[in-house]
């Protein structure tokens, strides 16, 4: 009796398993075998991971792989030559949409993917409804065509020293007033600095989407004009300044996130608010003096600004269906689930319930970004100027921290800004 | 001959010629529509451009200042290296290190030396009294302490060309001084320096054009901050052209720095000739 119940059950599962293998093996990876491509990606820890796990793409694809690494400023600098000269050099690149996604979309060097996500061309175990919702957004262009594929999702959240907190019977903040409260009790003038942020220009812009969302004020109204300087955002700016000014070094001035970063892990400032990619430089006791006393929190109010980049196709290449399957193991479940193994974020709901280190339990900071991008919003507007915004916003934040009137500051800035929106439109 | 003449047309009158073009243009590189002619559009936009205006005020007040404390200093040093002393090769030899040196790696490392909590240089300052400083992190000090770097790095290249004049000078003058009885400043003032003239001169003419155009310094210190505190011409071209994209713009920017570059250089060929002269 147990031979026959044994036989059933091995021709049962040997019946399933190959309509499952059959369905796996219906999407064909070396489809574009022979094929060559040109990838560029931002340097970043994800960039490593990519470089060291590139070999298998190659081998499950037949496909060859130039992979090209540089800083962020310089990659984009790259493309944008490339892309002017009528260039077929890049086939697959790192976009960072929050600045680039309407301007490259108006230059129309994206591909749209709409033609490539179809059976067939894309396997069906991809499953890009398993991304965050914020992250679906972000790659969709204002006419809803999918410009990329979701590759990182960096988003705001308080960085602060639980240990502080905890002497001090401090709660985490819930509003800006108790954050306020808690860097008043914990400042202590020359040793420990209440609160930082990033004050350099261009730089700045990203930490002042906290507090412009929290004041309820944004960079442009719904027609795409600049609002920069409204009510909501003097006040925004007199807060963000204010706050500097009273919490933190003078050289604030000039600070991007690593000098935030260097003061926080000098045990010389109790809270900040910047991406949740450093958790991982602050949890690493080797090189940290603060690993294991950091707290992660949502922002006061459950704001979350981010920043998402994605994989696009340009649309001058001359190998989009190799692209696309690059583009679609370079971001499927497998590879993000290894991402979160190695400690990096995963813009991919399922990597952080599936990954075998159990991220959401024993990484600290792994919740918060969990809950933060439930709520997360673009920390830019989409529209073609974001640098410029970025330059003449930061510069009225520096002007307001050596002095100036956040209103005359940001005057000047709205100028300058809707300056460069009415020459973008042409 | 024509190897030379198409040496020179590729890399210097064709980009020359190209960027002129350009400047007459509306080209943005992410634009979707091709560049058009615009004609005096970008310069009268320059005219009007108050953050264009404020760094080549600050250009000039840069170079300045820091084409000055190099000379001074420079001749200084060639003085002294001048004379015969114990170990005179080894310390001529170290004196020139900073020219030599990468000008980003000495950036980077006075970065880390200006950090107002962590640096080295508030440090040795405080064992003195001075209270801390801010150097490149406030728009009060930063200029200076780009002259600052500036001048530490290019003075040994003053004093080069300084101390080769220096070695070509004759002795007649300064024995006839001597019997004189001239004291050893009358002796620099009346015979060195006039005599030395013509080196320092060329000296003069490369430190200023290259300070004008000075860029790997200050972008790698200050990135042009803060604000725009340090933000020189170069830096706002760069700016326009790789952040902003506007490339037609930055170029009637380029050849307005071309025109400052040469106008300075004819200017000072005019005084020296004019100097000459009275001589």
């Amino acid at each position: 009796m147990p031979r026959i119940h044994l036989g059933l059950a091995v021709s049962l599962s040997l019946i399933v398993l190959s309509t499952s293998t059959s369905q796996a093996q219906r999407f064909n990876w070396k489809a574009q075998a022979g094929k060559t491509i040109s990838v560029s990606v931002v340097k970043s820890p994800w960039s490593d991971i990519l470089q060291d796990r590139l070999s298998e793409f190659e081998k499950l694809s037949g496909i060859d792989v130039n992979l090209s690494v540089l800083p962020e400023q310089q990659a984009r600098q790259k493309l944008a030559i490339d892309f002017a000269s009528g260039g077929r050099t890049v086939d697959v690149f790192d976009s960072s949409l929050s600045v680039e996604k309407a301007r490259f979309s108006q230059a129309g060097w994206y591909e749209p993917l709409g033609k490539y996500m179809v059976a067939g061309k894309m396997d069906p175990f991809y499953r890009f409804d398993d991304f965050f919702s914020s992250a679906r957004n972000a790659v969709k262009t204002a006419d809803g065509s999918i410009i990329g594929l979701p590759w990182k999702a960096d988003v705001q959240v308080l960085y602060y020293r639980k240990d502080l907190f905890a002497q001090a019977r401090l709660k985490v903040p819930t509003n800006l007033a108790t954050l306020e409260a808690a860097a008043a009790k914990l400042n202590v003038p020359g040793k420990m600095y209440g609160y930082a942020a990033r004050g350099l220009k261009n730089a700045n812009a990203y930490t002042f989407a906290f507090p412009l969302a929290a004041f309820k004020g944004s960079w442009v109204d719904a027609q795409g004009n600049a609002t920069v300087n409204t009510a909501q955002a003097v006040k925004a700016l007199d807060w963000y300044s204010g706050m500097l000014k009273k919490y933190a070094p003078p050289s604030v001035v000039s600070y991007n996130w690593s000098e935030v970063l260097g003061l926080f892990q000098q045990e010389q400032l109790a809270m900040f608010n910047d991406g949740i990619g450093f958790a991982v430089q602050l949890e690493d006791k080797a090189a940290s003096k603060v690993a294991g006393k950091v707290g992660y929190a949502v922002l006061p109010g459950r704001l979350a600004p981010a920043t998402f980049n994605a994989l696009a196709i340009s649309s001058r290449s001359a190998n989009k269906d190799a692209a696309f399957l690059f583009m679609q193991w370079a971001t499927n479940s497998a590879f993000d689930k290894n991402l979160v193994e190695k400690g990096v974020t995963s813009p991919r709901q399922s990597s952080w319930k599936t990954a075998s280190n159990r991220p959401l339990e024993t990484i600290p900071w792994a919740q918060t970004y969990f809950d933060a991008l439930k709520v997360a919003k673009p920390a830019f507007p989409e529209v073609p100027p974001i640098q410029e915004m970025r330059d003449t916003v930061g510069i009225a934040i520096v002007q307001a921290l050596q002095g100036t009137a956040s209103k005359t500051a940001l005057d000047q800035a709205n100028r300058d800004f809707q300056t460069a929106l009415d020459s973008a439109k042409q | 001959m024509l190897p030379a003449l198409l040496l020179t047309v590729v890399v210097i009158a064709f980009p020359l010629g190209y960027t002129l073009y350009q400047s007459f243009t509306n080209w943005v590189i992410t634009s979707p529509n091709p560049p058009k002619f615009i004609g005096l559009t970008n310069y009268l936009e320059l005219l009007r451009d108050q953050r264009a205006l404020q760094s080549l005020l600050r250009t000039v007040l840069i170079t300045i200042f820091s084409v000055s404390f190099q000379m001074v200093l420079g001749v200084a040093m060639a003085m002294v290296m001048n004379r015969h002393f114990f170990g005179r090769g080894l310390f001529r030899t170290l004196a020139l290190f900073p020219v030599v040196a990468t000008p980003v790696a000495i950036s980077l490392i006075f970065v880390t030396m200006m950090n107002p909590q962590t640096g080295v240089l508030n440090h040795l300052l405080s064992g003195v009294g001075v209270g801390p400083l801010q150097w490149i992190y406030s728009e009060k000090s930063v200029l200076p302490s780009l002259i600052l770097v500036d001048t530490w790095q290019w003075t040994p290249f003053v004093m080069l060309i300084a101390l080769a004049g220096l070695a070509t000078l004759p002795n007649e003058p300064y024995e006839a001084a001597k019997i004189d009885g001239a004291t050893p400043w009358q002796t620099f003032w009346a015979i060195t320096l006039p005599m030395l003239m013509p080196s320092l001169f060329v000296a003069l003419l490369f430190r200023a054009i290259d300070t004008l155009k000075l860029f790997d310094t200050i972008y790698a210190m200050t990135q042009g901050g803060p604000g725009t505190a340090s933000e020189t011409i170069n830096l706002y071209l760069y700016t326009l052209s790789f952040n902003y994209f506007r490339m037609g713009y930055a170029s009637s920017m380029v050849i307005a720095l071309l025109v400052l570059v040469l106008g300075i250089t004819l200017l000072l060929i005019r005084a020296r000739r004019f100097a000459e002269e009275r001589a």
